[in-house]
Order: C-alpha cells, then structure tokens, then sequence
C-alpha cells in the first residue's frame, strides 16, 4: 500500500519536469497531457482511501519506510481522515486548475511547460504534507510548498510587482516555518519520538498536565506557540495577513489552487493535525479564537473597500481562514462539521477565482470600476459567480448559509457557556466581518455583470466553454452541499470520525425558528443595508489607508535590517583590512588570555623544563635555525621599506621549512617551501600595483596605535606560544598519530602516513578543504570582477 | 618589473618549467609512500606555469594551457566528489578505497587504487585554484597599468 500512497504523492514530482522536456513539442496541447498527473494521484488516494474504508468507518493505518533510523527519522505516512480530506481537496482542485489552466494559458503566457511543472512540484509538496506522519517529514514537504509557491507567484518574474510579493510571502512563510521547524524539535524531543501517531497515542485521552511535570509545560507552550506561527505564517493569519494579497500578482490558476484549497489551508491542515496534541493545554484555544477572529475582522473589512478584483477575492479569503483558524478555537464545539467549513471555502472561493482569471483574462482589467454588464457575453459564468458569490455572503440555499449558521449557532453558545463578558467580541467580530463580506460579494456579483457596461473602451474577448467549465463545476458542488447539507454533511463525517471522536449532529436548512437564524437573518439584512449604501454613494469611500497595510510596514522592516546591516558594518570600518583584522585579533587575544590564563599557569609552567625540550635532542644546528628565524622575524619589524619587509617575511617563510626538515617532516617542509615561492610570486605582482608612496621609508610614528598593536602582538604570539606548549605536553591528549602511523600500511596501503591521512583515513576533510578552496576563488572572483568594473566606470 | 620585458626572467621560466613540471609529477606519484602527494605536486605545479605568466604574459600561458584554470579546478572538485559517491551507489561505505596490486612485467611492481584518483582530484583543483587566483591577480594589475 505504501508504493500506491508514494506513486499518489511522487508522480507529480516526477513526471512534471517530464512536462517542461516535452512542452516545446506539444505547445499548447501540453495542457490535456498534465490532466493526467493529478488523475493518477486521485486514483491513488482514492484506492489507499477505500483499503482503510470499512463498515462507514476510516480506520487510521501508518505506512512507513526507513529514511534517516540512527535519527528516528522515517518516510512515515498516516493515512486516517484528516489526510485523506485534504489529499483529495488538494488532487482534485489540482485537475481543475490544470483544465482551467489550459485555457487561461492558451494566449497569455508562452512557457507553459515551466508554468505546468511548478504546479506539479507544488501539488506534490502538499500531498507530502498532508500525508505525512513524521514530523520532520511534514516539515520537509512544507517547506517544499513554501519554495514552490515562490516560483509559481513570480511566475511572471519580469514584472517587479510579482517578484515583490512572492519575495514577500517568501520571506513571510519561511521564517514562520523556521520556528515552525524549532517547535517541531521541540515537540519530538518532549515526546522523545518524531511520529504523529506515536505522539497522539502516547498521549491518548489524557491531559498533558499529567503526563509532563509542571517544569516541562514551559516546553510545551513554546512548542504549541512556535507551531501556531508556523501556521498563521502559511494561513496569512493576522499579522502576518499582508503576503496573501500581495501574492495575487501570480497568474489567477495559481492563485485559484494555492490561495483556495493549497497553500493556505495548510495552516488550517496544521491546527486540524494538531489539535489532538495541544487540545488540552491552556492557551490553545484562546489563541485560536483571538487569531482567528481578528484576522477575520480585519479581512472582511479590508475586502469591502478594496477596489482590485483579485485583491477582494484575498481579502475575502484573509477573511475566511480567519474564520476557520477561530471556529477550531472553540474547542469542541468547533470540532463538528469543521470539513464541511474547509470545503465550503474550498468550493466558492476556488470558483470566484477561476471566475475573477476569466473576467481578466476576456477584458483585460481588474479594476472593478471598470468592470460591468458582462452577464450578456458569459452568461455560464455570471451563472457561476452568483451562486458562489451568494455562498459566500452566506444567503440562504448555499453552502455558506449552513456554513454560517453552525458558526453563529457556536459562538452563541461560547457567550453563554463562557458568561457573556468579553467574549460578546466574538458574535460582533462575525457579525462585522459577515456584513461585509456580504456586502463585497453582492458588489462583486452586481458590478461584474449585470450593472450597465462602465467603460465602453475596453474591447471583451468571448471565453470558450471549457474555459468556463472548472468554476461552473465548484459552484455547482456548493450549491449542491447548500441545498442537501444532510448528505453532505454526513458523507464528510464519516472522514471526520478518525481522530476526533465527536459524533456530529444533523445539518439542515432549516433548524425552525431560533437565535442563531435570527442572528444570521439580521447579519444579511444590514449586509444589504450596506451594499445600498455603498451603492448610493457610489462606492467613493474605498481605498484602504496605506498605514493600515502591513506590507509597507515589512517593506520597512526589510530596509531596516538592510541600513542596520550596513551602519554596524561602516562602525568597524570592515572596508579596511587593518581595522578589521586589528578587531579580530584582539578579541581572540582578550578572550584567550582572559579564560585560559589560570589553566596555562597551572598546568603548562610546572611541567615546562629545558629536559622536556632536549628529548628530540636539541642540537647545535636547531640553534642556527632558530636564531636566523629570530633575526629574520625583527628584520620584519626594522625594515625600513615595504618591499624589504616582504622580503625578510620570505625568508623566514623558507627558514620555516627548513625548520620542519630538521624535525624530521619533509612533507610539511616541501609544502612550506612550495607555498613560500607561490606566496612570493603573488607579493610580487601585487607590489607592483601599491601605492609608490608605501616604498618610501616611514617617518612619523603614530606611537598610541604602534603600542597598542605591539600589546595584541605580542599577546598573540604568547597565545600562539602557550597553545603550541599545550599540544605538545607528553600525557595532556591521547595522540592519534600513533594510531595513523601504525595502520598506514596495513589499511591503506601507504607508507607515507602524512598522504594517508589526506586522502584515505581524514579523506572527508580534504573534500571540504578542496571544495572550500574553490568557493574561496570563485569569492576572489567576485571581488576583482567588481574592483574591474569600478575601474571601468571611472574610466568612463 | 612586470611590464617590463626580462629576457632572463623569460629564459629561465622556460627552462625549468619542464623539469618542474616533471618533479612535480614525480611528486604526484611519489605521494603515497614518500613524502609527495596531491596537493604538494598541485603546488609545485602552479609556480612554473605562475612564472610563465609571469614573463610571457596570462594569455599566451591561458592559449597554451587550452582549459580555463577554473574548469580544471572544476573536474577536480567533481572528480573527487566522485570518487567519494561512486561506491556508495555500489553499496560499500562512502569513501571507501580500493587498491589493485599487479605485476606488470620488466616495469615491476604496480599499486594502484582508487586513491590515486582522488588525489588527481586534489591535485587538479590546488593547481587550478592557485593559477586561477594569481593570473587574475595579474590581469587586473596589468590591465590598471594599462589604463
């Protein structure tokens, strides 16, 4: 079963750069080809589905594979309702942005194999999501959806406008999903186990106050706030709202999937996984409910007075994901008929998008004020959008109307179980934020098509049929669930049953006469009182203030980081070598000197004597060596010229070697010799590039800075000194060169240990080193390139 | 001293650049048993063809050598690279060596193991990386003194 459930989540990730090799051969038809990925991921989850599927009940199964087993780490993959809802949510709607797709793509955009492969690699991040069991597994995948969406938002990467928002929501869900991955650890370290199913069956029915002690509930808050952030990032939950609208610069098939049924709703896939885990900590809750119903606020307010079409249909959908963040916050009651909630979403919102690309596509604006009477040329898709519109607002018959009504049904009896007090917030939150959205969607419905046609410049393009299939079909879906919620409801509650043991009760349209319909009844009357209004004074009010719009807040934010960056880094002049550098040492001298200082007194001078030296047999020519290197090294300092300076710097380079020969070392004296030539020829022709005034002798002394680079010098060369003393002292470490002496022949086929080491025993290092000594050219590249191009421009 | 055409400079580059390419190969193959090795033979490589530079000039040493020194350090870094994956593919532990021992007839003894591959690895990127740097060094001295 579990290469059924790899095929459903892989074959997207495999066969969509497939698309991109033969897109150049099938052009436009390439489209009917990619219909077939998402095809066989249904068919896999369907088929995974029905084996776990038994007397109207899902039984959950684990499939597991190993991946990392030193780390705990398994390709582990649940399969219960939760993750079947959202795969066939996310593989479905996949199929109908394809076939959207086609069309939408048909004109517009030229490399469709490029646009058809990220939403293949995108639709296969977020199977993994949701499929996955483990949690580092999850993190993968959903970072993965995260780098996706960034292609597919600035697919268009010519216009600034799209590179700018998916920079944004780049920067937005990445840095959320890093503390996302930090929660996750700390989870997996608290349950010692990283597989959800383990987690949820460790902790079973009880309380996580009597399974951990009170000391290590801090942990778990951490946790549980760390996976909230995560969430709210990928779910544009306040305050991180700001990214969903500006990642409506993406092509509309990808903001029908990503910000519909995809990439939002994992926020919400994150809570839903969650909440068996967190249910029972204080807190949980109330985040969720004060999250949710202040993103949900200020969405539905922001939608009512925007004026960009796309940019409604994401602040409408700001708006919901609000709403579902908060209707999980209320706790169990939130937990009846939460499927129905997502889809409910899924289906008008997926449709109004698809309808918003169509719209844009035929007319070639997306400025609602210049928009009307389009209900004459398609008609198929004014048909669509007034049913989902109308599910959206909420009004009775829809999807949305049931939608809305368990939800005021809920919050009204959270006042009461609560006590009233501040919790009356909650019913006005949903009754502000539903009046607008029923006003918006009623401005949507009436201004797009049946208003008298605004600008008679624009030219209207007829859409094909099939361009207008996919909406028509997610509205007929809401409609379908609005007018028959029982059945509905009762096919997702048998999907619901895994894991949150809440036996739902009956939906229908009509409950009889009681608070929650006259709530939503006068919700729908000052909705209308408001688009009248709005009407009457023709929408003049719109335009939302710019300092209420989180983005230019992150975009000064982003510039803020930037001028920090650059002031801390003009404060130590890193732009000249001898400051900097001066810096570094210094540091390292203080730190050295100020932690090891007691530890070198006490266990390098007792045992420092002459005999100690005289093992190796000090000779008489050791001495010559060691005093021509000293004379050598003050000759550095007394030169008068720079180039005499280099000089003598070379031959105490060359007297090195010759150093390491008399202690028996060729190999690291033939390398010191070799380096020391290198070293010069590079001295060399640089010295013909200084200043001529640096040969010329120096005459004043600037005596304060001398003195103190003396000080750090010479606390450098004891620190040198010291470490060296350390290394070297006969019991302080158990040495290895024995053991690399000893085994060169007999393991790896050498005699000369000094190369075995290289390339056989610590062969590992020296990939670094030599990988590090590439990286380190290309950077000096780098450099010259742009000293080159400075030179050239002054030139000019 | 660089712009400036030295015939003895010239000269003796061309002179010994054999002889130091030949010890530096010496070196190479020296490596596992004496004092040698990949990185040692790399850098003993670079100075002759640093000194030709030197004296003819980067481009006519670039013409010559017929790769870029970077392409050279390039198919070094893969080439070790690939001596560390290709047996983990075959199911052995990553960097894992193997030795031949034959005997090949009046040449004598032969040892040769996949070793000898990752060094030429080492050596290829140490000589490419050490050109590389110093001949853009040059040019960018050579290309200010020319304007």
């Amino acid at each position: 079963m579990i290469t059924t459930l790899l095929i459903g989540i892989l074959a997207p990730l495999v066969l969509g750069p497939a698309l991109l090799l033969i897109s150049p051969k099938l052009k436009s038809n390439l489209g009917w080809l990619a219909l077939f990925i998402p095809l066989i991921s249904i068919l896999a989850i369907v088929k995974v589905g029905l084996s776990v599927y038994s007397n109207h009940v899902i039984n959950a199964m684990t499939l597991s594979m190993d991946w990392v087993p030193s780390l705990g780490i398994n390709f582990s993959f649940l399969v219960d309702g939760v993750s079947l809802f959202f795969g066939l949510v996310v593989s479905i709607m996949g199929l109908l942005v394809v076939l959207y797709s086609k069309y939408y793509l048909h004109e517009t955009v030229q490399d469709n194999g490029r646009f058809y492969c990220y939403l293949m690699l995108f639709m296969s991040a977020m199977l993994g999501t949701v499929f996955a069991n483990n949690l580092i597994v999850l993190l993968v995948f959903w970072e993965f959806t995260g780098i996706t969406s960034f292609l597919l938002i600035g697919f268009s990467h010519e216009k600034k406008d799209s590179r700018r928002g998916a920079l944004m929501a780049f920067i937005t869900t990445g840095f959320t999903g890093l503390l996302l991955l930090a929660g996750l650890i700390l989870l997996t370290i608290l349950f010692e186990t990283s597989d959800f199913s383990k987690i949820v069956s460790l902790i079973g029915n009880n309380s996580l106050a009597t399974i951990f002690s009170a000391s290590q509930l801090p942990y778990l808050k951490a946790a549980m706030a760390l996976i909230l952030i995560g969430a709210f990032g990928k779910s544009a939950q306040f305050p991180f709202q700001y990214w969903l609208p500006n990642a409506m610069a993406a092509p509309t098939p990808v903001s029908a999937y990503l910000h519909s049924a995809a990439m939002v709703k994992l926020g919400i896939f994150l809570t839903v996984r969650m909440y068996p885990v967190f249910k029972t900590l204080s807190g949980w809750n109330e985040t969720l409910l004060w999250v949710g119903f202040i993103t949900m606020t200020i969405g539905g307010i922001f939608s009512f007075l925007s004026n960009d079409l796309k940019g409604i249909l994401a602040y409408t959908t700001v708006s919901q994901l609000g709403f579902l963040i908060g209707f999980y916050g209320l706790g169990t009651l939130g937990l009846e008929h939460d499927f129905f909630q997502i889809l409910n979403h899924v289906f008008y919102k997926g449709s109004l998008f698809m309808v918003a690309g169509i719209i844009i596509h035929s007319i070639g604006t997306k400025d609602i004020r210049k928009i009307g009477g389009l209900a004459s040329v398609m008609p198929l898709t004014a048909i669509t959008a007034t049913i989902a519109g109308l599910s959206m607002a909420g009004i009775p018959g829809t999807m949305g109307f049931v939608s809305k009504e368990i939800m005021v049904s809920k919050v009204l009896e959270l006042v009461t179980v609560n006590g009233g007090g501040i919790y009356w917030l909650f019913p006005a939150c949903l009754f502000i934020s539903a009046m607008c959205l029923i006003a918006t969607s009623l401005r949507f419905i009436y201004h797009c098509f049946y208003r008298k046609i605004q600008d008679s410049t624009l030219s209207i393009h007829k859409p094909k049929l099939m361009f207008q299939l996919p909406p028509f079909m997610l509205s007929l879906g809401a409609l379908f669930l609005g007018l028959f919620p029982e059945t509905g409801g009762h096919l997702l509650n048998q999907l619901n049953s895994g894991i949150h043991h809440v036996s739902p009760s009956h939906l229908a349209i009509f409950h009889g006469i009681n608070e929650p319909l006259l709530f939503g009844l006068s919700i729908i009357t000052t909705g209308f009182i408001l688009f009248a209004v709005a009407q009457a004074v023709n929408w003049r009010f719109t335009g939302i203030p710019k300092s209420l719009l989180f983005e230019t807040h992150f975009l000064s934010l982003i510039s803020g980081i930037k001028l920090l960056g650059k002031e801390i880094g003009e404060k130590l002049h890193v732009d000249k070598q001898q400051n900097y550098l001066t810096i570094i040492i210094s540091f390292f001298v203080i730190a050295f000197w100020y932690l090891g200082f007691n530890t070198i007194l006490s266990t390098v001078l007792p045992i420092f004597n002459l005999d100690y030296l005289e093992q190796d047999t000090l000779h008489f020519i050791h001495l010559i060596a060691g005093s021509l290197l000293a004379i050598s090294s003050i000759c550095i300092i007394a030169a008068r010229r720079t180039i005499s300076k280099f000089i003598s710097l070379s031959v105490t380079g060359f007297l090195v070697g010759f150093y390491f020969m008399l202690y028996k070392a060729p190999d690291l004296a033939l390398t010191q010799m070799l380096i020391e030539a290198a070293a010069l020829a590079l001295v060399l022709i640089l010295f013909s590039k200084m200043p001529k005034t640096l040969n010329k002798p120096i005459e004043s002394v600037d005596y304060l800075s001398s003195g103190f680079k003396l000080i750090i010098s010479i606390g450098f060369g004891a620190m040198m000194t010291s470490l060296i003393l350390v290394s070297t002292l006969p019991s302080s470490f158990k040495h290895m060169g024995k053991y690399f002496i000893d085994n060169t022949l007999s393991l790896a086929k050498g005699s000369n240990a000094v190369n075995t080491i290289l390339v056989d025993f610590r062969g590992f290092d020296t990939m670094g080193e030599i990988t590090v000594l590439v990286v380190a050219t290309l950077g000096i590249l780098g450099m010259l390139a742009t000293k080159n191009k400075k030179i050239g421009a002054s030139d000019d | 001293m660089i712009n400036t055409k030295s015939h003895i400079l010239e000269s003796v580059s061309r002179l010994i650049f054999l002889f130091i390419i030949i010890f530096s190969i010496y070196l190479f193959l020296k490596g596992h048993n004496e004092p040698g090795g990949g990185f040692i033979a790399g850098i003993a490589a670079s100075i002759p063809l640093i000194l030709l530079a030197m004296s003819l000039g980067v481009p006519t040493v670039q013409r010559v050598l017929k790769i870029d020194s970077l392409s050279l350090a390039a198919t070094g870094l893969i080439l070790a690279y690939g001596t560390s994956f290709i047996p983990t593919l075959l199911g052995y532990p990553f960097l894992f060596q193997k030795m031949i021992h034959t005997h090949i007839p009046i040449l004598g003894e032969l040892h040769i193991g996949t070793p000898v591959l990752f060094d030429l690895g080492v050596f290829m990127v140490v000589v490419g990386v050490s050109t590389k740097i110093i001949f853009s060094f040059l040019e960018t001295v050579n290309s200010k003194e020319k304007g």
